[in-house]
Parts: structure tokens; sequence; C-alpha cells
């Protein structure tokens, strides 16, 4: 069965490229540090930049839009 | 003094690059994001005083300092505020109708634009890269314009009729796809995030689709060898193709990355021809830089998709080794002295 989104019932009624989505699961973890590690990190954090055979230079993964914990920094 | 104006907390590695670039050549620079105003970090006062606009904005960076903008000469917008972030913390805890949130939502966001509009217009006689007001960039009319000067664009169609975009696709023969006559958009909920990318539309597709829908843009799709993102700078095209046919992740719309296999990208000589045709429409279109994407047909045809004013340029630049980021620096640093003086 295909994804549903809060709006599917309003295709009709908007844009029709709304009607065709890509759902990923939000990739945050766990801590039981309050506030700081319930702020999810900016979406685009985790995109590569680029990588060939030759070379390997990706995006930051630490995210950086969200302050870190100590434990936090040390997985980066 | 160039100021940049960005988002707050904004991941553009690029900006800080740059930001970096004018450090060590000399330059003179601040920051200034319109988040700043709103969370309070900022004043912002703006005043008439019968004769004279009296207007003055103190930052929250280099300790509450004053930003005199008599002393802009320059100007590098990479954003300004982000009225969904904004708006959320508005709007969160608030218990009412939808209908009354969603006004409410509108009207902060209109009082913004009113807000921001002061700002920008006192920077006008600035250099600005781009200019504020050629920002506002319509896909439509610049698809238009891309035609007026002999560039390739796909055959593209608003309508809000099946039959009619039925009608449309038997008669250039190819599937076709939707896309945004905006901006790109996604959603988000404690899970999922929910992205919305080029789609191919087939027959089968509109199968299943009632006759009347909201007026959207349809794209013939072009069989394409490679795509082409260019960054312009100045009168300057800086080229990258980028090899997303050979992957069916990434054959209808590159930003479906793929993180496994990440497309190949190399740096690209445009025609001549081809970059005298650009060239007259950012001149038009009154750009002076832009990030602009292109598609090479499998039958050789160059065909122009949009223009981003304020697109990423790190894309290019890095795989490419165009140092883009030095580039605009000795930009706004030579627009800066030339207004000093």
């Amino acid at each position: 069965m295909r994804d549903k989104i809060f709006f599917s019932d309003k295709f009709r009624m908007l844009p029709f490229f709304l009607r065709f989505f890509k759902r990923e699961a939000v990739k945050a973890k766990p801590s039981n540090v309050p506030k700081l590690s319930e702020v999810m990190g900016n979406i685009h954090d985790e995109f590569p930049f680029y990588e060939t055979k030759l070379s390997m230079c990706k995006r930051p993964k630490k995210p950086i839009s969200k302050l870190l914990h100590y434990d936090e920094q040390k997985d980066f | 003094m160039i100021l940049i104006l960005k988002y707050k907390d904004q991941l553009r590695v690029s900006s800080e690059q740059v930001a970096d670039w004018i450090d060590y050549l000399g330059g003179e620079y601040r920051f200034l994001s319109g988040n700043d105003f709103l969370d309070g970090n900022m004043t912002f006062c703006n005043e008439l005083d019968g004769t004279n606009e009296k207007f003055v904005i103190t930052s929250s960076e280099k300790n509450r300092e004053e930003i005199d903008l008599r002393l802009v000469n320059v100007v590098w917008c990479r954003g300004f505020v982000r009225h969904r972030e904004f708006t959320k913390k508005i709007l969160q805890g608030i218990s009412s109708t939808n209908d009354n949130i969603s006004e409410l939502k509108l009207r902060v966001v209109y009082a913004l634009r009113k807000i921001t509009g002061q700002l920008f217009a006192r920077l006008k006689s600035s250099y600005q890269l781009p200019d504020m007001e050629a920002m506002k960039v319509d896909k439509w009319e610049t698809l238009k314009l891309a035609q007026v000067h002999g560039i390739q664009i796909p055959r593209s169609i608003v309508t809000n009729s099946a039959s009619k975009l039925l009608t449309f696709i038997d008669s250039i023969g190819c599937d076709v796809i939707s896309k945004s006559l905006y901006e790109g958009v996604f959603f988000n909920d404690a899970e999922s995030i929910y992205f919305f990318k080029t789609q191919l539309i087939t027959k089968s597709v509109l199968e299943d689709i009632p006759e009347s829908f909201f007026p959207s843009l349809f794209q013939e799709y072009i069989e394409k060898q490679y795509e082409l993102r260019i960054f312009f700078l100045e009168g300057k095209f800086y080229s990258m193709a980028i090899f997303s046919q050979l992957d069916e992740q990434t054959k209808i719309d590159f930003r479906n990355y793929n993180e496994t296999k990440p497309n190949r990208t190399v740096p690209y000589c445009l025609p001549s021809e081809i970059e005298t045709k650009l060239g007259a429409l950012m001149r038009d279109m009154n750009l002076n830089t832009g990030s602009i994407d292109m598609i090479r047909s499998k039958d050789g045809g160059y065909y122009f998709l949009e223009v981003n004013p304020t697109g990423q340029f790190g894309m290019t630049s890095f795989p490419c080794n165009y140092f883009l980021e030095k580039k605009i620096a000795e930009v706004l640093i030579k627009e800066d002295l030339r207004n000093e003086g």
C-alpha cells in the first residue's frame, strides 16, 4: 500500500507534485540529555558532499545546526 | 563594509568559507540574520522624525555593536528569515481552529515581509549579490524569457485538466514530469520527513487522477546524457556535469541522492553559444549571480530548466576545484573598495 501523508485526502485541491513524496525516517538518536538532544538536526546535515574512488569528502555528519553535549560530540 | 545576510543557524558551510576568504584577503564583513530581530537578540529601530528616516540596528554579535547601514557598500544575500522556522515558535502550543492558526501565520509572514522590506530598501544603493529585487525569480517567467533568448526549454504546460494534460502528452510524444511552480518543500513530524522531488508522470499514472485538479506545472521529460549545474558570477560561468542518468535512483532528479554510490561530477566547458545566450538571459533578469540547472539531452541539445539566484555553489566548487568561495570574496571586496572611493 502506498504511504499516506497528512493531506492525502486533499490531493485534488493541492498542486500536483505534492502527490508524489518520499518518506524517510528521522535520523535522531535518543539521549538522556534534556533539551539539547531533543532538538533535531537540520535534515541537510547528513547529505553527502561527494565521494569518488580517489577522494572522499562529505558534509560534516556532526549536526552543527544544534548544540551537542560533550558525550554526543565524541561520536563525530 | 560587506554585509552578509543569512539565515540563522544556516548550514551553509560555503558562506562561512567565503567569510574566511574575505578575512584572509583583508576585507571587512558583518553577518546579519533576520531571526535576530525576531528573537530579540537585535534591536530594530526605524524612525521618521518629520524630515528624515533614522534607521538603527544593533547586532547581537560583537557586544551589541550598532551596524551603521550607511557604511554598507556591499550586500551578499544568502537568505534572511525562514518564515517556517520563525512562525513555528509562535504557533507552538496555540489552540484554536485551523483557520485561525493559518490566518495568524499568514499575517505574521506579511508583517515580516514589510519589516525586511524596510531594511532592504535602506540597502538599495549598495552593490548587491544578487540584486534583492531580481531575486524574486518566477520559474514560468524565466522559462518564457529563456525562449525569447533562443535557449531550448522542455515543452511545458500549466493546467488543471487531466484531458488537457493527456492531449499535451500525445502532442509531445513522451512522458512528462511534475514540478513545483514555486520552490521545493518538505514536511516532517516526529518519525518521518517527507520529500517532494521531480516526478515522472506517465499516461498510466493519469488513469487514477480525476479530470480536475489544482493548476500545476508539467514539463516534457527529457532523456538526458547528464545534468549540468552552472554557477554564474559576474559574467563568468563555472559549470559541472552530473552523471545522474546512469543511476535509476537519480535519473529523474539527482537530488534523490545515492549515498552509497554518488553520481560522478566533473568540471564542464559550456559551448560559447550557450554561454552567450545564458549571459543575455541573466542580464535581462538583472541577475549578477545564480545557479543554473540545465540538461544535456541524448540528442545533444542543451535544455534550460531553472535558475536559483541564491543556489548552492559548494557542490560545484569543491568537486571541480573552482574555488568559488575565493572568487565570490574577491568580487565582494572589489565592489566594497569601489563603492568606498
